[in-house]
């Protein structure tokens, strides 16, 4: 059973992202972000139970930021681990994400 | 404000700007490039390089800088202004995707539809290649070896055969360039029954230090099996001569050369990068 939360309030998606996202889970969470991607202006990524990111998963970010960026809307991540950042330092994406201590 | 080309001559002007890698490249028949002054003092820059492709003679412009929109639409000018004399149909451009929206907007200013999206390069070190899988095979067929080991007329009619084949990697100046281009030791080369080269795995060492692949082709039936022994001499010299630590730079830059570093490094990922794409009309056609 998936470990990821999805909900719509108003032009907002917010979603809640289980412990890994990895060529595994990766295509689940394309599916969920990208059905509803077009009905909203601002995408928000909780990262609490995150703890496994791999480039499956990044390639779902940079989706998603593709598709606000399109239509000048928002993407936002929360509750980022030191370990997560470090990849998104790593990979180049801390400069193109907005990360909410 | 003025727009000059860039030179051999000028071209140590713009390195500290543009880094060293990218300017070498001005003084190739297919690379170009421009820079702004004003007072004398650098205020801008582009380099881009002609490739023949699929879709027709293209530009791809490896690096742009603008002190400011005003510099962005000189530059621009003079550039669309020299490439309407190539015929070139179209122009892409790639530039790190950063927070700030200024460049995105500058290349829209210029006419290009941008999107931000993965870069088909990636860098990697050569402790990753050491522990990919194939390297737990260290026996190299004796078809194999480095270019260092075999004459200027072998490598040269490789390269004929490669280029009359349609492959000619990264290097659209292919047929030009010297056997000295290419790393001896760790480049390497696939030889046929005939003890013809048949294939080649070329890397050349950038002035940063980092290496990049420029050519990786088979022209015989067993094409996996060649190239993942080309690859295994590459990274057992490399491990020779280079530390660990040592950063290759690999260009996924066509279908062949995605899949392949999917499986040998699953884990690769190309930085964020805004591309931007534009057409590009001769003198008195309509966009219509």
């Amino acid at each position: 059973m998936s470990d990821i939360k999805k909900e719509i309030v108003g032009s907002a998606m917010n979603i809640v992202l289980g412990k890994e996202v990895d060529s595994k889970t990766a295509p689940e969470l394309q599916e969920i972000v990208m059905s509803s991607v077009g009905d909203v202006s601002e995408v928000n990524f909780d990262c609490t139970n995150l703890v496994y990111l791999t480039s499956a998963g990044l390639r779902v970010l940079l989706l998603a930021l593709q598709e606000m960026d399109d239509k000048g809307g928002s993407m936002t991540l929360k509750n980022v681990s030191p370990y997560i950042k470090s990849i998104f330092k790593m990979t180049g994406f801390l400069n193109i994400l907005t990360i909410i201590d | 404000m003025k727009i000059i080309e860039l030179t051999k001559d000028n071209i140590s002007d713009v390195a500290v700007f543009s880094g060293v890698d990218i300017a070498e490249n001005i003084g190739r028949t297919n690379y170009r490039g421009l820079m702004a002054l004003e007072d004398n003092i650098f205020r801008g820059g582009l380099i881009w390089q002609y490739k023949n492709t699929d879709d027709g003679y293209e530009s791809f412009i490896e690096w742009f800088l603008a002190a400011n929109r005003e510099i962005s639409r000189a530059l621009f000018s003079s550039y669309t202004e020299m490439i309407e004399k190539e015929d070139v149909k179209s122009s892409t451009i790639t530039i790190p995707a950063i927070q700030s929206l200024e460049e995105k907007e500058i290349l829209k200013d210029a006419g290009f539809y941008v999107r931000i999206t993965e870069s088909d390069k990636i860098i990697v070190e050569l402790s990753e290649l050491s522990e990919m899988p194939i390297m737990m095979e260290r026996h190299i067929s004796r078809r194999i070896k480095s270019i260092g080991d075999i004459t200027v007329r072998q490598f040269k009619n490789g390269i004929e055969r490669c280029v009359a084949a349609g492959k000619k990697g990264l290097c659209e100046d292919l047929k030009e360039l010297p056997i000295s281009a290419f790393e001896p030791d760790v480049s390497a080369c696939y030889l046929d029954d005939e003890g013809e080269v048949a294939g080649l795995f070329l890397f050349h060492m950038l002035p940063s230090g980092m290496l990049t692949i420029e050519l990786m082709i088979c022209l015989e039936k067993d094409v996996g099996k060649a190239l993942m022994g080309m690859m295994r001499l590459f990274v057992i010299k490399m491990e020779e001569k280079y530390p660990p630590d040592t950063k290759i730079l690999l260009n996924r830059h066509n279908q062949a050369s995605l899949l392949l570093s999917e499986k040998l490094l699953p884990r690769g990922f190309g930085i964020p990068e805004y591309q931007g794409k534009r057409t590009e009309l001769k003198k008195g056609e309509a966009d219509v």
